[in-house]
């Protein structure tokens, strides 16, 4: 006969930390707490932007200056999520605000280094002499023209920035019904929506942009899949 | 207020909810801890434990989101455990795991704690191994009914409120679910 147990003590010095914590949180000054969400969001865009503006100086017109602008927001509403006082715990399928501002932060971070790393995904000049993705985006536009370029090029934008972000929070996704991971990916695709914008306001790659957007959602799907597969498979291992 | 720790559920939910007090949340922590996870624990198949862990977290989670809801009319115990029920349902729903229909030996120690109750005089004189088949045989309704009443020592009321039945039924669904163990388990002894 086994004795049957409570809660392991660890579950539960975390959760009454958790909870004592958000307690805690809620009595100090909403101003405070948006004074700090202001600031780091600035400091991320223009730490994220002066690479870019940079590297990219000669391309960067109205459009990528609304993209840092909407980025800059993103962050904003990230940083707000984060820091809204509530327990931070990692339970499968206990989704809250601050799971996904951490979807939202690095995605939107990964993004902007991604654009660095790749440019000829969005369709940017890199500034070095040789560019390991350059003949990527060659391939994909021998394949099928631009719809197959743009539809792939979403698709790896958002596959890989989606993996390394939900990989962060992969114990949270372990469970969850179609309703939280929605709201993953949209919270996740919010990030990519300044890249969306250029695209509109380019004439050339406007009546393309249908293809980033079906590349970029089944990115993100695949990105979902791959990260919870492998959380349960650390539980197996485990 | 100074919280002693010896007012009622009620009370320290109220304390908890309206002025942040995290040790009146520790107080009702620590009164429900062993139940609650024994709720999920008892109800899942003994290879999900873990997932016990998981939903007795996420109860308090929600008990924590939802604290300015709490209607100091209702019981505390029938209202969290209601947010585990719901979650548990959920979590079934899902298709991750099925209710554990077959007892297993553990559930001999939730017997023992009860050793003053009736039911648990009734039980001691059958063997538990039967008990466990019998119960995977009685409806899902009245073997919830059944564990709330003899398992979690909810009254007929807490358990009407928790299974959205009126207190009459309630009554009457853990009356049969006894009486159909009864039956099944002296057709299986003779």
């Amino acid at each position: 006969m086994t004795e049957f147990t409570g809660p392991s003590e660890e579950v539960s010095k975390n959760l009454l930390n958790a909870i004592a914590g958000a307690l805690k949180e809620e009595k100090k000054p909403k101003s405070l707490r948006l004074g700090k969400v202001l600031l780091l969001s600035t400091l991320t865009t223009l730490l994220l932007s002066c690479p870019l503006y940079f590297m990219f100086r000669e391309e960067l017109g109205l459009a990528w200056k609304l993209a840092m602008g909407f980025w800059w927001l993103c962050l904003n509403v990230g940083f707000y999520l984060y820091y809204l006082p509530q327990p931070r715990l990692e339970v499968p399928g206990y989704l809250s605000p601050w799971i996904l501002a951490k979807i939202l932060i690095s995605m939107t971070v990964l993004t902007v280094v991604q654009i660095l790393i790749c440019p000829s995904f969005v369709f940017l000049e890199t500034p070095f002499a040789w560019s390991p993705f350059e003949s990527l985006t060659h391939l994909f536009m021998s394949w099928g023209g631009m719809q197959t370029c743009m539809f792939l090029c979403g698709l790896l934008m958002t596959v890989f920035g989606g993996v390394a972000s939900f990989l962060i929070v992969a114990r949270t996704l372990k469970a969850g019904d179609s309703k939280d991971f929605a709201k993953v990916l949209g919270i996740a695709y919010l990030s990519q929506a300044p890249l969306l914008l250029v695209q509109v306001l380019d004439d050339s790659l406007r009546q393309f942009v249908v293809f980033w957007i079906l590349g970029g959602l089944l990115g993100l799907t695949v990105a979902l899949g791959v990260s919870r597969s492998f959380a349960k498979l650390k539980t197996i291992f485990e | 207020m100074k919280i002693t720790g010896e007012e009622s559920d009620e009370d320290l939910m109220n304390a908890y909810a309206v002025s942040g007090d995290s040790q009146a949340f520790v107080f009702l922590y620590k009164r429900y801890e062993q139940r609650l996870f024994g709720y999920f624990a008892r109800r899942l198949f003994s290879g999900h434990q873990a997932q016990a862990g998981d939903l007795f977290q996420r109860t308090w989670l929600k008990v924590h989101e939802s604290r300015h809801k709490f209607d100091p009319a209702l019981r505390f115990s029938a209202w969290l455990f209601t947010i585990a029920q719901n979650l548990l349902r959920d979590y079934i729903s899902s298709g991750h795991v099925r209710l554990s229909r077959q007892l297993d030996d553990q559930e001999t120690v939730g017997i023992e704690n009860v050793a003053d109750d009736i039911e648990a005089g009734y039980f001691r004189k059958l063997e538990w191994d039967r008990v466990c088949s019998a119960l995977a045989v009685v409806t899902d309704l009245q073997r919830e009914a059944f564990l709330l009443s003899v398992w979690e020592g909810f009254t007929s009321k807490e358990i009407a409120q928790l299974l959205n039945v009126s207190d009459a039924n309630a009554r009457q669904l853990v009356s049969r679910a006894k009486s159909a163990l009864k039956i099944l388990l002296e057709g299986a002894r003779s």
